[in-house]
């Protein structure tokens, strides 16, 4: 193994050519005579260097403010700093610890002593070094690995919003329903779970799961597809039969997202299902089609749901003229389309001027 | 050599057994001028100027293993460290300066 390079400094030579002498056989020497030639040696080998033996008194910079230069470097941080001192006194010792020295080697040198302390400060910083190494080694391949996650993180969830945009252009391509009907839902059902989130901790909303609500908001008429023509654009009143038939979009809908096993993600696979199984369900029970009672629906539906009302009320229908914002929302707040939560009622009257935005921008142009 | 203040075993140890280079610093220190320094900074009544080269000379003496000279310094430099007790310094000076006369006398007549 190749010799380790420890740096000697004192102005005399006498002081230099002992310590090398003691040294020889296991380091390899550069020896400096004074502040400035030292700065000089450690700016040059610094990577090489595993110790520095420096007198304090010396011309042209003296040991403490070597020192003091090597800690505003960060240099001692790597390499152990060893002063030379025919001084025993304490105070030279603290001065000296305070300024960051490793250890201490006095005059007149003792070869024993001289060796074992810089053995130790050598394989402790070597150590240290190694150590550190390792921990940013470490360090920068747990950050790649959590870039990379990031990125297949995002690259599931651009999979997910591709598969809701394919399945609501099938329901476009059907003509059951517009485009622009399915975006104001998004932002109908975005807007109101953030107003959620904010007012209602129950619910554990997080960011995230605003998110899903939003982009599984599209998916909450997807059963239609499963629905005949005979029914689903049958221009008059359905007869309880039909209506029977009409309400199965629910299940049906819920059972084409179960049958999507390839979206990843617990939350969105489950937060679809929710929407397309329980978005007609009411809060007083009279709801289909398992007749849930408040807060058994689950927090997805029920905000869907409103969402879906207010969209349904303020567009234009084979039978009706479209109703403004403000009547839309009165109704609702009466119960004339079901019963909803008072905490959705609060929630919807809260997000109303949010609403009215989205309405004015995303309305059907007739 | 222990006549003249030296403990030559202790200073050959020291250079790890190194007998010739340990000769050769011996008879160096005629060269060195340190000496000199605080010998003119004591006349000038400058004690800053005599602290440090007193305090240079200790650590040389101590290597050297000139033992006599080495522990009159170790008192002097504390007499003179911070202004300590600059009268016993004075005082004391003169027995030191005859110590390296002595000491460089014997070694020049070797």
């Amino acid at each position: 193994m190749e010799k380790k390079i420890v740096l000697v400094t004192d102005d005399v030579e006498v002081n230099r050519v002992i310590l090398r002498e003691i040294l020889k056989d296991e380091y390899n020497i550069l020896e400096a005579a004074d502040g400035l030639e030292t700065m000089q040696i450690i700016h040059e080998k610094e990577d090489m260097l595993s110790a520095v033996l420096l007198d304090v008194i010396m011309p042209n910079m003296d040991g403490f403010a070597v020192l003091e230069h090597m800690g505003e470097e960060k240099l001692l941080d790597r390499v152990p700093v060893l002063l030379i001192s025919a001084d025993r006194s304490v105070e030279f010792e603290r001065d000296g610890y305070q300024k960051g020295a490793f250890d201490f080697i006095h005059k007149p040198f003792d070869g024993l002593i001289v060796k074992v302390r810089l053995k130790r400060a050598v394989e402790l910083y070597e150590n240290k070094n190694h150590l550190n190494e390792v921990v940013s080694k470490q360090t920068e391949l747990l950050q790649k690995q959590i870039l990379q996650l990031k990125s297949q993180e995002k690259q599931l969830r651009e999979m997910n919003s591709n598969i809701i945009d394919v399945m609501s252009s099938v329901l476009e391509f059907r003509n059951l329903e517009s485009r622009l009907h399915v975006k104001r839902i998004r932002k109908y059902s975005l807007a109101l779970a953030k107003m959620v989130m904010q007012n209602d901790s129950e619910y554990h909303l997080t960011p995230e799961k605003v998110e899903c609500i939003g982009e599984a908001s599209a998916l909450h008429d997807v059963g239609k597809i499963g629905i005949p023509d005979s029914v689903l654009l049958k221009p008059g009143k359905l007869t309880p039969e039909e209506f029977e038939i009409m309400k199965t979009h629910t299940t049906k809908g819920a059972s084409i997202i179960n049958q999507l096993e390839w979206i990843e993600g617990e939350d969105i696979h489950q937060v679809s299902t929710d929407i397309c199984l329980y978005h007609h369900e009411k809060y007083d029970g009279k709801g289909y089609p398992m007749g849930l009672k408040g807060d058994e629906i689950p927090i997805a539906a029920q905000i869907v749901s409103v969402a879906d009302c207010f969209d349904a009320l303020t567009s234009a229908r084979c039978y009706k003229e479209p109703y403004s914002t403000d009547e839309a929302y009165s109704m609702i707040q009466k119960g004339q389309c079901g019963a909803f939560s008072p905490q959705m009622l609060k929630c919807l009257t809260l997000t109303m001027p949010e609403f009215k935005r989205i309405y004015e921008q995303y309305v059907d142009k007739l | 050599m222990l006549t003249i203040g030296i403990d030559y075993n202790e200073g050959v140890k020291r250079f790890s057994g190194n007998a010739a280079i340990y000769e050769k610093f011996l008879f160096k220190f005629l060269d060195d001028m340190t000496f000199e320094e605080l010998d003119e900074a004591m006349q000038n009544h400058d004690y800053g100027t005599a602290f440090f080269a007193a305090h240079t000379l200790k650590g040389v003496t101590g290597n050297l293993s000139m033992n006599r000279l080495y522990q009159e310094l170790v008192a002097f430099v504390e007499m003179l460290r911070n202004s300590t007790d600059l009268e016993s310094a004075i005082a004391y000076y003169p027995k030191i300066k005859k110590t390296h006369l002595d000491l460089v006398s014997q070694l020049k007549s070797m």
